[in-house]
């Protein structure tokens, strides 16, 4: 399951970044892409950057962070973000060991 | 094969054709042009005939050269001097690494150059071709290439692609018809004219400018003004770029810090008079 997965990220040492608009530019070095990311997802990447963690985990980190109430909608959001982060290539997972 | 050398700011081609006529049409446009520094062209555009049948029986021309597109289609003769330029332009937009590309004419005063970047038939090559004829010197018509270490834009000051009315619009300010190329009709892209720049911009093809102010120019009915906000900005520029993807982080670097310094904006002209009042206008606000 997705949830018993950890996601881990090469963010920010692969990474270029430029702000402008509140956006954060990203040109990832590996794949040589460029990525527009709007809220939250800078922060999901920067928590991530921090240490792995599991969908479950970042979803309470980065509520914490924003101070915003964890709910099934926040869960909902960090999920469909790491899908597309995935699919990006920004971020990969693993199975969960601990 | 009949050919030709010309250097065009940064960039040397030569230009090749197994006719004479289209050869000529070139020396005669960019007649004043210098030579490669050292006599040898950096770049090869060409034009072929597509079999041995269609070079001397209604001859066709292909556009090729060091990078070729596969799937091109053939063009009659007598729009041999566009197929060149368009090889001069596949060239420059598939094989260029040392500067970003962007899909843009230019302007420069004082050293401070204005961005006009746009599709074809947005005005670009219009409102850029009448700036340079009213005390702005011509940096570039179809690319504007931004020096990757520096992000100063090197002049490419090639000929100017006219088209439809346009090309009334600039006869009625460019007295110098040795300037004009032969008007071509009934081309892919319909009437067609091209334009040498004026002396100034020939002279100091080597002479870089700071990018002060990009503006997307559009043909409208009325004159309207809208801001571009930086993230946009950022997407349209590279939309626009056909080397962008090619450059890796340097042209990130570039890209970004473009789009975080220097003001843009979007506007509609209905006319020429129009759009330059609004050029200028914009200028005077910026202080340029």
């Amino acid at each position: 399951m997705a949830s018993d997965r950890l996601y881990r990220t090469d963010y920010p040492d692969s990474c270029r970044v430029a702000w402008v608009d509140g956006l954060a530019l990203i040109f990832h070095r590996p794949s040589g892409t460029t990525h527009f990311l709007d809220a939250p997802v800078p922060d999901m990447l920067a928590l991530l950057a921090e240490a792995p963690a599991t969908a479950g985990e970042l979803a309470e980190q980065l509520c914490a962070r924003l101070a915003v109430a964890l709910d099934d909608e926040a869960r909902m959001v960090v999920a469909r973000r790491l899908a597309e982060l995935c699919d990006a290539g920004l971020v990969w997972t693993e199975p969960c060991t601990v | 094969m009949h050919s030709l050398t010309v250097r065009v700011g940064p960039l040397s081609f030569r230009l090749g054709s197994p006719w004479r006529a289209p050869i000529d049409a070139a020396a005669g446009l960019y007649a004043g042009y210098p030579q490669p520094d050292d006599g040898i062209a950096t770049v090869t555009a060409r034009i072929a005939a597509p079999s041995l049948l269609r070079r001397f029986f209604r001859p066709q021309v292909l556009v090729e050269g060091d990078h070729r597109l596969d799937g091109t289609i053939p063009m009659a003769l007598r729009h041999g001097l566009l197929a060149l330029e368009m090889a001069m332009n596949m060239q420059v937009a598939l094989g260029e690494r040392r500067y970003l590309l962007l899909h843009a004419a230019a302007v420069e005063r004082r050293g401070r150059a204005v961005i006009l970047p746009g599709e074809s038939g947005s005005g670009k090559s219009t409102l850029g071709a009448l700036l340079g004829e009213m005390g702005w010197r011509l940096l570039a018509d179809e690319f504007v290439l931004i020096d990757l270490s520096t992000g100063l834009i090197q002049p490419f000051p090639r000929a100017i692609s006219l088209k439809n009315e346009s090309i009334a619009a600039m006869k009625a300010v460019v007295s110098d018809v040795s300037r004009f190329g032969p008007h071509l009709s009934g081309t892919p892209k319909g009437e067609l004219r091209h334009l040498r720049p004026a002396t100034d911009a020939i002279a100091r093809m080597d002479e870089p400018a700071e990018p002060a102010l990009i503006l997307f120019p559009t043909f409208g009915p009325e004159a309207a003004v809208e801001g571009v906000s930086r993230s946009e900005l950022f997407a349209r520029i590279t939309e626009g770029s056909t080397n962008y993807s090619d450059l890796g982080e340097a042209g990130f670097i570039r890209l970004s810090q473009l789009a975080q310094t220097v003001p843009a904006v979007r506007f509609a002209y209905p006319d020429g008079p129009t759009g330059v009042a609004i050029v200028e206008q914009f200028c005077a606000e910026a202080g340029l």
